[in-house]
């Protein structure tokens, strides 16, 4: 008899604790559950640090309404980004995941993402790769949208012969096939094309190669910003004097490493006008320096979703997205498209006295 | 600019710095018998203790270079002792040695991260920015203070080897550690020096890549795998076969990729091991076995 009580009781205590915490409301008003995924570690550290600073600023107004973050470091690696995914998604069942920064980091998390039936916001540019990936926004534009602000500089300086290095990435690549399709459009020839491994420190056999092609000018792709401004320190050591473009982050700390190696080096990038006054004044008062685009990047994407998805409780994320007007955006007129891209203006800046400025030329 | 002469300097300069990284491999390869795999890590050590004192705590640049090349040699020597030594005393295996040595490089690459971020890192300017055409090749100054320590370094361990009671110790105990104890020699104690002797080559050569280049944590692994490529190819332990198989390897890989793609480079230098190891696996100047 005591057993049968014991038993009994035992019973009554699951089943009533089941449907207790079932029908708990959310400890958070929103009950939001964000997962982010950065390259805290790695080859992409630098930009992923970055990010992460324009994430916490929004973090810290957004865990106000109740929202909750996870952060997972990517280590900057796609097998890395996938278990992170799997953790944010299985573990910690998050509604959304904002981030991976490599295109190839976001390719590897989507397809994961998408059987959770999650939406991927990914602060990578927006590679044609991402075409099939119904799941994934991107946060920065396309290859073609960003050569746009480098064909007029081609055509002023008559550039005839251009020599591509890129590295053998989505980014890389994509960027190269962009740089050939605008050939015709911007009237150059390109006389080398070569694709290089990301951190391989000596690129001289590379730079040799360029030098001899005697290119008007190179056009140079790596995920790493370092690697590719040593591309160019390495261009200038062997005597090459022509016009260097870089598709790299536009961040003066990585100027400053390479000195005067790296001076007139183009770059197309987001105008620091184009930055709110509003997330000026809050990232100078945290972090004690002017913004930069990528942390306004991690803003603005961490932001939006959030505020999207408070904004419309119930509707898929997709929809929330696009029925939510995104107002004082910390870049320019920050807003996605129906094909899942972002719309903000680029222009072409270049390095001066270890600055980024707007191009002159 | 011709390209001929260009590649010829490069191949050059790839060569020097893989033949200091040979040179210390062969060195603790030689007496401890077992492939170090932590030893790569000691060139990212020389690299960033120079960077810590010169740009962080803005020591003179050339006292700088002196702490990085020692502190190297220590981190080996006390690898050595709180490892290495203790392995040996239980006649570990050398599948036990490679795995500790394994530990031994993602746990400091790992430090060295956590210290220093995994940021690639540029030295300050301050050595030399010149650059010098030679036979219508272009070298920069930093590139042309790099050739000389492998060459001294070379000529001083072999000096050391063949004229000291220390490099005949080390000859001992790299013929026969056991024979070399019953003698009266200290083998631990020559082992350890030899551990601090080659870290030190290997801090050298990260510091000198740190010039010519940069330096981040993981620098050292694919340092390390050219330093075992060429010290295969010349032959294992052979102090002049790992400066003659660096300067082979360095050729190879330049001159390799001439007219086809650099994604080659690797496939090409481990394409030539492979040949290596299947038709000479002693290398070029390595003893039958």
């Amino acid at each position: 008899m005591k057993k049968i009580v014991i038993a009994v009781v035992v019973v009554l205590v699951v089943v009533g604790g089941f449907f207790l915490f079932k029908n708990s409301k959310p400890t958070s008003p929103s009950g939001l559950k964000i997962g982010v995924i950065l390259p805290l570690t790695g080859d992409l550290s630098i930009t992923g640090e970055k990010l992460y600073q324009g994430e916490q600023l929004a973090q810290a107004q957004l865990e106000k309404d109740g929202v909750q973050f996870v952060i997972e470091d990517s280590h900057s690696k796609p097998t890395d980004a996938v278990s992170a995914a799997s953790k944010l998604l299985n573990v910690d069942k998050v509604d959304v995941i904002i981030g991976t920064y490599s295109p190839d980091e976001t390719i590897a998390v989507a397809p994961l993402a998408l059987k959770a039936n999650k939406d991927v916001f990914s602060f990578s540019f927006c590679s044609d790769s991402f075409k099939p990936l119904t799941n994934v926004f991107c946060g920065y534009p396309n290859a073609d949208k960003q050569l746009d602000t480098v064909v007029p500089m081609i055509q002023k300086k008559v550039i005839k012969t251009m020599a591509l290095i890129d590295a053998n990435s989505d980014f890389g690549i994509q960027s190269r096939d962009g740089m050939v399709r605008k050939a015709t459009t911007a009237g150059y020839t390109v006389v080398y094309n070569d694709l290089a491994p990301s951190s391989a420190g000596d690129y001289r056999t590379f730079a040799t190669k360029i030098v001899a092609s005697k290119a008007d000018a190179v056009f140079v792709t790596m995920d790493n910003p370092t690697d590719a401004l040593e591309i160019v320190k390495e261009l200038r050591q062997l005597g090459y004097k022509e016009t260097a473009i870089t598709f790299i982050d536009v961040d003066n700390k990585n100027l400053q490493q390479f000195g005067t190696f790296a001076e007139g080096t183009f770059a197309p990038g987001i105008a620091p006008s184009q930055f709110s006054a509003n997330y000026t004044a809050m990232y100078t008062a945290k972090y004690n320096k002017a913004p930069d685009y990528v942390s306004a990047l991690g803003y603005d994407m961490t932001t939006y979703v959030v505020k999207a998805m408070e904004a419309n409780p119930g509707k898929d994320v997709t929809t929330a997205v696009f029925n939510y007007t995104y107002t004082n955006p910390a870049i320019g007129n920050f807003s996605f498209l129906q094909d899942h891209t972002v719309v903000y203006q680029l222009e072409l800046q270049m390095a001066k006295n270890q600055q980024y400025v707007k191009a002159v030329y | 600019m011709d390209i001929i002469p260009q590649l010829i300097v490069n191949s050059i300069i790839a060569g020097a710095i893989y033949s200091m990284v040979a040179l210390g491999f062969n060195l603790i390869y030689g007496t401890a018998k077992f492939f170090d795999l932590g030893y790569g890590v000691l060139t990212a050590v020389g690299g960033y203790a120079v960077f810590y004192f010169s740009r962080t705590l803005g020591f003179d640049i050339y006292i700088s270079i002196l702490l990085g090349v020692l502190i190297a040699g220590l981190v080996g020597y006390l690898v050595e002792k709180a490892v290495y030594k203790k392995l040996r005393a239980r006649k570990a295996s050398s599948m036990v040695f490679m795995v500790a040595a394994l530990g031994v490089m993602t746990t400091l690459q790992a430090i060295i991260a956590i210290l220093f971020s995994s940021q690639f890192q540029v030295f300050p300017a301050t050595i030399s920015t010149q650059t010098f055409q030679i036979f219508g090749g272009v070298i920069t100054g930093v590139q042309l203070i790099a050739l000389a320590p492998s060459i001294l370094i070379m000529f001083g361990l072999v000096l050391t080897l063949r004229f000291t009671k220390f490099g005949k110790a080390i000859k001992a105990v790299s013929d026969d550690s056991e024979v070399a104890k019953m003698v009266g020699i200290n083998t631990d104690g020559i082992i350890s020096k030899v551990f601090f002797i080659g870290s030190c080559i290997a801090g050298l050569a990260g510091i000198l890549v740190g010039f010519d280049t940069g330096i981040e944590p993981t620098m050292g692994f694919s340092l390390l795998l050219k330093g075992v490529i060429a010290s295969i190819i010349g032959g294992v332990g052979n102090i002049y076969g790992g400066v003659i198989g660096a300067f082979l390897l360095g050729f190879i890989e330049n001159f390799g990729i001439w007219k086809i793609s650099g994604e080659w480079k690797d496939a090409i230098s481990f394409g030539v091991l492979i040949l290596f190891l299947l038709f000479r696996p002693n290398g070029i100047l390595g003893k039958k076995q």
